[in-house]
């Protein structure tokens, strides 16, 4: 097996000067690259940061992880992602998935059909990058005789997805999936998606499997309050399917997803236990850290992203990990 | 009187560096850079400018609400404005109706309510960032007109003297704060001696722009008849329509495609009608040199 690859994640509501050092500090140190999760509606404009990062930096992969075709229109998606690949040809990977619940339910977007709106979204990405003229109409989107004329160029598509569905549905249409939760869930959700690539005649050699959980160095116990308010909020977005399976106290879960849903997050920390802390989030000092990420190897991860929250400060965190994930 | 040049976003990274950098270095105020759906997505390349050039400034536009979420809008420019200090400002319109359906977005009725609802919240979200940009709103008909008396200016895709001073007569009856702009954003051919296929381009483009001119606006120049009658021949002909469609001295009337000489004198005219800004677009992009000899016409108008 090859060794897990390392990312540095950041979300859209960071600063661009975060941005720029992320993506910096990952080139010198010679990661895989950086991945942007778009927080909707926050601070910047995930396509712009990422058109920043890509030029702030010169050999590492930028990817968007992940943005929502059911947020913005989905041609915006295909010639923002073909705009970034032109200005950075090769550099850039498209992270797609229907977004977090509670942030499309502010914005008043309800999710129905993800499946369906997913499978449509990469059929119709791959017709923009591909000089057809496109005329679709289905539930979630519609384009009447759409083409975008410029440079072609293929663009790897990773989904970010949680239920079985959805992940089998990664293993069907995409290039890649970035998935997240505690290493039970990462166990399942790889078998998932070894089975659906199997079941389609894929090759798992040119599938991306990334997880993404939050992480925080915690140095002398400092910066759990932090991790505890991450973890509510991964909880809030993870479908109920999911939750069900996951041995934890699930009276205490559901209602820690009802109290963040009606915007009571800080009542909802009280109730986040070790377990919940454990199922949804790797944290310790940076040598426990690395080792867990490492460890993601031999359950069939190919790469790993390190934070948000990272760890306070967030420099001296990303610096301790980086130490010690080339030391290990 | 500002002096912007309008790229076209749909070339190539290496051609947008290289025209926005000649831009710079000729003196021009301000760069362009346009969005439509079918397009490059315009804040990456104006990102990607603003990486190639100095500090010209970058105009972000004609961005439409109903593409973009506003919140969405207010994110660009915040991020441009981090990432590169206080060099842009951003246009708001409709947008082009054709391009909007091929996205699956129709205009709707209350076209003007909606703008006015997005630069609200646009403005919402650039103050809660702490960034301030001009906000111009791209207008054509009378009712868009009024509104953007509420913005930093209005860019008119009307540049014949005697529209901009209709519009201009429709925009002081609202009464602006003293601050408030009338630009003009225009197809445009300045040149030295022409070149026979950029001059037909540009009647080419002036004829798409007075095919998909305003109801309203049409009315107000007597022109409604006309072009209706040539938007029926267009849907006969097919998609593109041949350039001699419309008569010469109409299209010059939606462009601006002068020598030297003649587009000093129209320069004078825009000043006495208290024009600020004029936003010089295709095909005067088409090349380095097309480009060079808008700079030197400047220049020579600036020095007079």
């Amino acid at each position: 097996l090859d060794d897990v690859k390392l990312n540095l994640g950041l979300t859209s509501s960071a600063s661009v000067d975060k941005a720029i050092w992320i993506a910096q500090k990952a080139e010198r140190i010679g990661l895989e690259g950086v991945i942007v999760g778009e927080d909707l509606g926050r601070r910047q404009d995930v396509f712009t940061l990422t058109a920043v990062m890509l030029m702030s930096a010169s050999r590492i992969k930028v990817g968007i992880g992940i943005t929502s075709p059911l947020y913005h229109n989905l041609t915006t998606i295909g010639r923002s992602s073909a705009t970034l690949n032109s200005i950075a040809p090769g550099r850039l990977i498209l992270g797609v998935g229907v977004g977090g619940l509670q942030d499309l339910a502010k914005e008043g977007i309800r999710v129905e059909r993800p499946e369906e709106a997913l499978r449509n979204a990469v059929s119709i990405l791959k017709s923009i990058w591909s000089d057809r003229t496109i005329t679709h109409s289905s539930r979630h989107y519609k384009l009447k005789d759409y083409s975008y004329r410029r440079e072609k160029g293929s663009i790897p598509i990773i989904f970010g997805v949680r239920g079985p569905k959805l992940l089998k549905l990664a293993g069907e249409v995409s290039d890649g999936a970035l998935i997240s939760g505690s290493r039970s869930y990462l166990l399942n959700a790889v078998a998932a998606l070894t089975e659906s690539l199997h079941i389609h005649k894929r090759s798992r050699k040119s599938f991306r499997i990334i997880a993404w959980t939050p992480t925080i160095v915690t140095v002398g116990g400092k910066g759990l309050e932090t991790a505890k308010k991450i973890v509510a909020t991964v909880i809030a977005d993870t479908p109920e399917k999911v939750l069900s399976q996951l041995r934890l106290d699930l009276e205490s879960v559901r209602e820690v997803k009802h109290l963040v849903s009606i915007g009571m997050k800080d009542k909802a920390l009280d109730l986040i236990d070790n377990s919940m802390m454990d199922e949804f989030c790797i944290y310790g000092e940076a040598d426990e850290i690395v080792e867990k990420l490492r460890g993601f190897r031999s359950i069939g991860v190919d790469e790993v992203v390190f934070g948000p929250p990272y760890g306070s400060p967030y420099r001296y965190a990303i610096e301790l990990l980086a130490k010690e994930w080339r030391a290990q | 009187m500002r002096f912007s040049l309008s790229l076209n976003v749909g070339e190539t990274p290496r051609d947008i560096a290289s025209k926005g950098t000649m831009a710079e270095k000729l003196g021009f105020d301000m760069i362009w850079v346009g969005d439509l759906p079918t397009e490059p997505y315009a804040p990456a390349m104006a990102s990607f400018l603003a990486e190639k050039t100095k500090s010209i400034k970058i105009g972000l536009g004609l961005i439409s609400p109903l593409l973009y979420r506003p919140t969405h809008i207010a994110s660009m420019i915040v991020t441009l404005v981090e990432s590169y200090g206080p060099r842009f400002e951003l246009c708001i319109g409709p947008g082009d109706r054709n391009r909007l359906n091929q996205a699956g977005i129709r205009i709707p009725k209350e076209i003007v309510e909606s703008i006015m609802s997005a630069s609200r919240t646009i403005r919402e979200k650039l103050k809660r960032y702490d960034t301030q940009v001009k906000l111009w709103l791209g207008a054509q008909g009378p009712q868009m007109i009024e509104a953007s008396t509420t913005f930093n200016g209005v860019l008119l895709n009307l540049p014949s003297p005697r529209m901009v001073q209709w519009a201009s007569k429709i925009v002081q009856e609202k009464k602006p704060n003293e601050e408030f702009r009338i630009g003009v954003f225009t197809v445009s051919y300045v040149y030295d001696k022409a070149k026979q296929d950029i001059y037909n381009r540009a009647l080419q483009a002036a004829t798409m722009v007075a095919l998909g001119a305003s109801n309203k606006f049409l009315e107000a120049f007597g022109y409604n008849n006309m072009i209706k009658e040539y938007q029926h021949r267009i849907k006969d002909a097919g998609k593109s329509p041949p350039q001699t469609l419309l008569p010469e001295d109409i299209l010059k009337e939606f462009s601006v495609i002068k020598d030297r000489r003649e587009f000093k004198s129209y320069l004078y005219a825009l000043e006495r009608l208290g024009v600020k800004d004029l936003v010089l677009a295709y095909p005067q992009n088409h090349s380095l040199s097309t480009i060079k000899s808008l700079g030197k016409a400047i220049n020579r108008y600036k020095e007079s």
